[in-house]
């Protein structure tokens, strides 16, 4: 005759806990899945509207460079109107995108860019063309090399910083 | 002295100011501070100056305008952080008028008497 075995306490509530407990596997799991595909989502976001920011910078430069390389002339004037424009639109832009995250928002940087592009002589009567070894244009293209940094920086911290595990007699290799 | 006085630079300077001296456009940095920044400063406590509403603003124009104060007209950095308050929506821009203030330092003003110091050192 086999030996009575008693079924422990625990064994008596798997019927009604066992169900309850397949929902709230997947609810956990609907809920870790939708904040992944959420969290996804943003950083596409943040990456085009970057990639926008890039792009302006590089025009910003472009038409920095073209200016700085003229004499004064009409259109020596029109390109300081669209500069300061372009300027105020990208400010405005990386503002938006420093919503998402305030370091974004480098002020220091975008002052330093502001600056090289619209400061010394800018909009000067007596201002001559430089040619493109100039220091001018050296700092310009400088500037907009440490603010598109900056702004690759934030992004790789923000979205491929990641907790890694690592076995530890891994450790060092 | 009166209480405040906001200045809108858009309305009642131009939406298009540019250019450092006289000599460089009609809405000059120079212009704005000698004859809207500096006579302000003077009459009232507290002076706001609104940046928004303008195409935009260059370097120039910001430090001939704000710099200027320190290193031409008088004022010292302390001063002008009481009684000068500037708004804009553009944070990029109150800070840079912030740091030409900060950095400028007066123009050295060369008087009969420093030879004389001079020579007694």
């Amino acid at each position: 005759m086999p030996f009575p075995v008693t079924p422990p306490t625990w064994v008596s509530y798997m019927p009604a806990v066992g169900p309850a407990l397949a929902w709230l596997t997947a609810v956990l799991g609907w809920v870790i899945v939708s904040r992944d595909n959420n969290k996804r989502e943003d950083r596409r976001e943040v990456r085009s509207t970057l990639d926008t920011i890039v792009g302006a910078v590089n025009a910003l430069e472009d038409k920095a460079t073209q200016y700085y390389a003229m004499d004064v002339s009409d259109e020596s004037r029109h390109l300081e109107m669209e500069i300061k424009r372009d300027l105020k639109v990208l400010e405005a832009k990386i503002k938006r995108l420093a919503a998402t995250d305030p370091r974004f928002q480098h002020l220091q940087r975008q002052s330093a860019f502001h600056n090289v592009l619209t400061g010394g002589d800018f909009e000067q009567s007596a201002r001559t063309a430089r040619p493109h070894t100039d220091g001018k244009m050296i700092e310009i293209y400088s500037e907009a090399r440490e603010l598109i940094e900056t702004l690759e920086t934030v992004y790789v911290e923000k979205y491929h910083t990641r907790f890694s595990f690592h076995w530890p007699w891994t450790a060092g290799r | 002295m009166e209480a405040e006085k906001i200045i809108n630079v858009a309305k009642q300077f131009s939406r298009f100011p540019g250019g450092r001296f006289y000599e460089d456009g009609e809405f000059s940095g120079q212009r704005f501070r000698e004859k809207m920044l500096v006579p302000a400063l003077n009459k009232y406590q507290r002076v706001v100056v609104d940046l928004d509403g303008t195409l935009g603003y260059g370097s120039s124009f910001l430090e001939e305008a704000f710099g200027g104060l320190v290193r031409i007209s008088g004022f010292t950095p302390d001063q002008l952080n009481k009684a000068l308050d500037v708004r804009t929506q553009n944070e990029v821009l109150s800070y840079t008028v912030r740091h030409y203030i900060d950095e400028a330092r007066p123009q050295k003003q060369v008087t009969e008497e420093e030879p004389r110091a001079e020579a007694v050192a």
